[in-house]
Parts: structure tokens; sequence; C-alpha cells
């Protein structure tokens, strides 16, 4: 599968994940260019449907990245996190699409290194997995942004 | 006389290779009417499908345009199915399929649907049984009746005998080398149980818009649906875009004032409450379709009762609402 | 022979709209035909023709949060429901959440043997009632019926979702994209469900638009999946959904699924305390799951 690039998106809150994910920018740390990021307020605010639309639309992976337990920046925003997307992951599995393509971080504003691997591994794990064609196929029939189905997924 | 099963096959003997045939395929959860790729399947041991002939005049998602940005591009998408053949519907969905054409016809025509009603042969299968939610008779229709059919087979002894309705029906029984048969021998029909009243309520829909009794009689009703995407008569639809960024597609897809959101608005929401949206179910069958083109928007097929999960039964309701009782 | 508990709950119906300070009795009456369906009974003749039987298969619960029931309730006045031990445990999450002020419910807990559907020709119990804990519901102001030696119903309320964890990830795949072509986006499930009371759902939003509109099997995947993850912690297992879809989609199953995961891995039993928190909004710092988080 050497054509196939991941196409990951991101959801990192505002005043940890993302903060961390600039300062792994600002420090130079070396890491895959397939994610792209959604700044939200905070990972609580992350609602299933946001993940899920992430996929539908072409989305091969996605991550959700919050504080670490108890540096909500809204106090009790991530804990809230934990437990929806745990049974979105269950959810996933469920209907027969792979969990690990729903990574879920705790990455402080202070992680520039720790951003640059979960960026690494979760692209390695989504390079392994290959493309979501399965949601793809949905709408071969359509040509709205789904993009064509890659060999090999 | 001919069975089924046998004039499906000179269907597809003539036409396999060009024409689009629907005909009634048992799944787990019910007979529906599709599109069949071969004689085997049909299935005729079934009162009514449960879907109805909408799936094939006014299908529930039918793409109408695509659009590329980056191309510049906008293509109107057609409907190239051709000559449509469908062979076994009910007396009830082939009547519904005249009454729409009356509705969706006219000056302002819907094109796609007269269209493909235009390249249509219905070939209905007279009914030889029927069940407690039928009451086609009260609606001016019954089980052999021939209003909307171009061919119709009626039950006899060993088969059906088949009758050519209209010149369509004439012709295409010719090109599949089926003989009409012009004896008599039909089984009689089964009888239909089940009446609905309609004495009175034209009059009294007319002059009740905000009667009290639209919320006792419609109590009830979640709202849900189901009646109104199972009715062979109601027709609503919404288009919808499905787009990314750049490129994308236009949709008719099916919609029901049973919706909160069908009649809601930028500044409010004119319909409000669940007895405002089944006054107008009720309205626009039994008093604006005939207002307008003279006919009314029920056939009597049932389904509204059969599949209603809370039991709204609107022929109980036809006769509750003009009487004379007291709340 | 007319069981014994519908004399009961017609007797104690005729109380609470005499005396009792009920406005409204939700429960089963019949039709014409003999057919079970919800009956709103405001008045002492109405509680008369309340039944009870095993084709009392309705989840009365969703009438709570719609007019006339909201109304009453929001008055300040009391109405009543007749329950069974699935549709209470929808009446103890609508308290939960706040949409349902206790003091004003009357809850009539009927004890059930477990329902059949009209045209289910002799197949037994509904699938929804296999394994059930809750003949005697657990929540109630009257109970109807006698306790004494009710045993649970045989059955693994779980057996379909187990047979398609059994699968491979591909064959579960398959069996759900073709629950998803068969959708036609009719929302009878969604309007069945006690639990969907948002005065707009998130389906009906367009700007932006989350979810399709259009009877695809895209569109419909994301609502069936985003109406599972809404109801995660908060299903009564009632099983109305499933009934009520007009093509056959076991949408339940869906959610008897999360239930049961979020049973055992945080320990939540949906609807069996009013005083007990909401599963979605609330957490427990120490001991929620997040091995799984890197």
């Amino acid at each position: 599968m050497a054509d196939f690039k991941p196409r990951i998106v991101a959801f990192l809150c505002n005043w940890c994940s993302y903060a961390g994910a600039d300062l792994a920018g600002t420090t130079r740390e070396k890491h895959r260019a397939d994610v792209r990021i959604v700044r939200v307020p905070c990972s609580g605010r992350v609602d299933v449907t946001l993940v899920l639309k992430a996929f539908e639309r072409g989305a091969d992976g996605v991550i959700v990245g919050g504080c670490h337990p108890g540096d909500c920046h809204y106090i009790t925003g991530n804990y809230t996190t934990r437990r929806r997307m745990f049974v979105l992951r269950e959810l996933l599995s469920f209907i027969g699409i792979e969990p690990e393509r729903l990574q879920v971080t705790w990455c402080s504003a202070s992680e520039g290194a720790k951003w640059a691997e979960v960026v690494d591994e979760t692209c390695s794990v989504i390079d392994r997995l290959g493309p979501l064609n399965k949601i793809k196929q949905l709408t071969e029939n359509l040509i709205s942004e789904a993009k064509e189905i890659t060999p090999g997924g | 006389m001919i069975t089924v099963p046998d004039l499906l096959r000179r269907v597809f003997e003539k036409g396999g290779e060009t024409y689009t045939i629907f005909a009634p395929i048992r799944r787990d959860y019910g007979v529906m009417i599709e599109r069949v790729a071969g004689p085997e399947d049909i299935s005729l041991d079934h009162v009514l499908t449960r879907n109805t002939l909408k799936d094939v005049m006014l299908p529930s998602c039918e793409p109408l345009a695509r659009y590329d940005l980056e191309r510049g591009a906008l293509e109107p998408l057609k409907d190239d199915s051709g000559t449509i053949v469908v062979v076994g519907t009910r007396p009830c969905d082939a009547a519904a399929q005249a009454i729409l054409d009356k509705i969706l016809g006219g000056e302002v025509a819907d094109e796609r649907y007269m269209d493909r009603r235009r390249r249509t042969v219905m070939v209905t299968v007279g009914c030889s049984r029927a069940d407690s939610a039928c009451f086609c008779t009260s609606m001016g229709y019954g089980p052999h009746d021939e209003t909307g059919s171009d061919v119709l087979l009626l039950p006899a002894e060993g088969g059906y005998l088949v009758r050519a309705i209209t010149d369509r029906g004439r012709a295409f029984l010719s090109e599949i080398g089926v003989p009409e048969d012009k004896e008599e021998g039909v089984t009689p029909p089964p009888e239909i149980t089940r009446k609905a009243t309609t004495e009175g309520l034209k009059d009294w829909l007319d002059k009740n818009f905000d009667h009290c009794r639209w919320e006792e009689v419609s109590e009830n009703c979640l709202s849900c649906g189901i009646c109104y995407y199972l009715c062979p008569t109601c027709h609503c639809f919404d288009i919808v875009d499905e787009a990314g960024l750049t490129r994308g597609e236009r949709l008719r897809v099916w919609d029901s004032c049973s919706f909160k959101g069908f009649t809601k608005m930028a500044s409010h929401q004119p319909r409000v409450g669940r007895h405002a949206r089944y006054r107008q179910r009720i309205m626009h069958k039994f008093k604006y379709t005939v207002d307008n083109v003279g006919e009314t928007a029920c056939v009597g097929d049932g389904r509204c009762i059969r599949f209603c999960p809370v039991g709204v039964d609107i022929t109980e309701i036809l006769e509750k609402l003009p009487s004379e009782e007291e709340a | 022979m007319v069981d014994e508990r519908e004399g009961a709950l017609r007797q104690k119906a005729e109380d609470l709209l005499s005396q009792g300070g009920v406005k409204l009795v939700i429960g089963y009456g019949k039709n014409a035909l003999g057919e079970v369906r919800p009956l709103l009974a405001r008045t002492r003749a109405h509680a008369r023709s309340l039944v009870w039987n095993s084709s009392c298969v309705h989840n009365l619960a969703v009438y709570l949060t719609r007019e006339p029931a909201a109304g009453i309730l929001r008055r300040g006045e009391k109405v009543a429901v007749v329950v069974k031990g699935c549709d209470a445990r929808a009446v103890v999450t609508l308290i939960q959440e706040g949409q349902v002020p206790r003091e004003l419910v009357h809850v009539m807990g009927v004890i059930c043997d477990g329902v059949t559907y009209p045209d289910a020709d002799g197949a037994g119990l509904a699938v929804k009632c296999g394994g059930c804990q809750v003949r005697v519901p657990s929540f109630y102001n009257d109970l109807v019926g006698d306790p004494e030696g009710v045993e649970p119903l045989p059955g693994n309320p779980l057996a379909d979702a187990e047979d398609l964890l059994a699968e491979t990830e591909d064959e579960r795949w398959a069996f759900w994209r073709e629950q998803m072509e068969k959708c036609m986006r009719c929302y009878a499930c969604r309007e069945a469900c006690p639990m969907c009371y948002c005065k707009e759902c998130i389906t009906e939003k367009s700007r932006p638009q989350w979810i399709d509109r259009a009877p695809l099997p895209r569109g419909n995947l994301a609502y069936h999946l985003v109406r599972a993850a809404h109801l995660a912690g908060r299903c009564s297992s009632c099983g109305e959904c499933t009934r009520v879809c007009p093509v056959g989609i076991p949408v339940d199953m869906l959610n008897r699924f999360l239930t049961s995961r979020i049973r055992t891995a945080f320990g939540h039993e949906c609807g069996v305390d009013c005083e007990a928190e909401a599963f979605q909004s609330t957490f427990n710092k120490a001991e929620d799951p997040e091995d799984y988080i890197r």
C-alpha cells in the first residue's frame, strides 16, 4: 500500500493538546504530516457526531486530544470525554469498524514530544489498517467528497 | 387463464434485457415490491406488499442533478429506466397511482413522475384475500377494481383470468404473447369487513379546522411518520443536497407533514402540536385534494392501520370527526 | 379469561381519577377488534376500559413528555402511567434527567409475564423479554399483581448481539450495511422512544448539517450510530424501536449491546434509582476505564 496516505483528523482541545501540538511545531519535533487538526475549546465538546462525520467524509482515522484528568480547563470536560469515547469505540467495533481508528490521547501543553509520538503511532496504525473503504463504499454512487476507493483497504 | 409466475416468465422472455420489472418478493420482514432480475422469486401469498408503488414511481431518494465546482459542471441526471413493468400490484395500489397522476400531473406537472408513469405498464393482480385492515370498498374501490391498471388479472379456478383494461395493456399483452380472457368464472372477491364512512365528513372538515376533537382523535399518535411513508397516496418530498466542499448531488427525498420540521420556518412554527399535524393528514386527504383535483387521496389499502404502532385507526377517526356525540 | 391484574388496574385507575388527584391515567385499552393500544384515560368510564394482557407491548412512558401529559405536569397536576418492568426504567430515567417531576407521576407497576407481538404467529415472547430480570418492576407507587414466586424469564437478552460478535468484523459490517440499506428514515424508532425527547433532534439541524437527510446508507448509519450513542446508559431496553421499524431493522440490538458493555465497564444500570446520576453527564474520576487512551 505504498500509495496510501492516511487522512487523519484530530480534534484537539484548545488549552492542552492543541498547545502541545503547537509546541511540537515550535520545537521542531519531527512527525508525519498526515494529521489535520481541528481546534475545539475542550475535548468534552467532541460529540460522537463530530467523530462520525469525520469518518463519514473520508477520514481514515480520528484523534481526540484532551487534557490529563484533573487538569481540564473547564474542570470536568475530559471526564465526560473519557466515557463518551469509550462508548463510541465499542459501538464502532460492534458494527465492524476497527476501534483503533479512533485514538484518544491526553496530551498536555508541554508535551510536544508526546504529540509527535501520538501522530506517528496513529499514522502507523492507520497505515496498517488501510483506508476506511467500508464507509466510502456506502456512497459509491455519490460523488460528494468521498474519495475514490484505494486498493488494498 | 394464466398463473402469475407464467405471466412473469413471458415478460422476462420478451423484455428481460430491456424492461425494468417490478414484482413482489418475500423478505424476512414482509413482502416488498422490488425490482426483480428473474421470474423465480415472486411471492403472491400476501394480502398487500409492505411498501407501495411509490418506491417505483416516486422513489424515496432520487438523484436530480450532480455538480462539480472544480469543473464548473452542473449535470442534470435522467431516469433511463425504459419501459417499467409492474407485475403483482394490488388494485388499491394501482388506484392510488391514478390519484397521484391527478395530483402530480395537470398543468404544473411533476415531469419526472409523469414521465415514469407514461412508460409504465401496470399489471395488477386482483385480491383473493383481504385482512381486517383493508377498507377499499368504502373508498369506492374494491378487491377486483380496475382503476389505474393496464392489465388486470382476476382470480379464478386454477389461475387468473387476464383482462386488458387500457389500450396500453392490450398492446402489452400482445407483445408478450398472452391472450386476453373474455370468459367469466372469476372467483367472488373477498369480503371487506372494515368499513369507513365519509358521510358528512367533507362538510365537517370545511367548517371545523379549530375543533377540539382534533386533539382527542390524535391523542395516541406519536407523529412517527410510518403512515405517511407507507401510504400509497402520500407524496410530499424535500430537495436536499448531499455535498462536499466542491462536488455534490441534489436529491429528492420523501418528507412527511408528521415531522415537526416540515412547516418550521425562520420566523416561527405555524403548526404546533401532534394534533395539528394529524389534522393536516386528514385535511389533505379528505378535503384539500378533493377541492383541488376532485379526488379523495385515500384508497383504503389500510397500511396506516396495519403499521401504526399505537393503534391510530383512520376509519374510526373518519367516523368520529363529524359525529354528533359529545367528547 | 380475564387476568385479575386487569381488574386491579381498573379499580386503581378509577380511584386515582376520582380521589387521587390524578388528571390522566396512561394505560392500555382495546379497539373494536380487541387489539391492544394505548389509552389515555381521563374519566372513570375510560378507566373501566383499561386492559392488561400479553399484548400490552407499548412503552407508555413515551407519552409523559408529550401533550396532553406534559401540559398536565407543567401545570403542577398529576399523571398516572401503567408500566411493565422495562417501561419503569424509562420513567426513572426521565425523572433522573429532570424531564418529569417525581412527585407528579404516579407509577402503576404491573408484574409482567412477558409480551407477544400481535403478528408474531405463535413465535412466543418478544426477543426483548428473554432473560428479563424485572418482571416485578423495580420502581412504582402501586404494584399490580403478586410478586410471590416470580422468577426471571428464561433466555439470553443478548443472544443476537452475541451471535454477531462471534462473527468477524467484516461479517458484522456486512450485516449492518444491509440494515442501513433498508432504512428509509421514517424516524419511527426515534418517535417511539421515551428517551428521545429533544425538542430539536440533531438530525434535523441543518446549519450545519451533521447527519445527512437522504435515506442513503451513509446518512442512515450516522443517524443510527448517533442515536445509539446518545442513548448510551439511558436506554430502557423496551424494544419499541425494533417493534415499530417498518423494514425489520433490529435497531435495539445496538442499544442492548451498549447497555451490557456499560454495565460491565462502569457498573451502571439504567433506570433503577431516581436519585442516581445520569450516565453521560457524570463520571467516576478514579474508576472510569481509560486503558484505551494513549
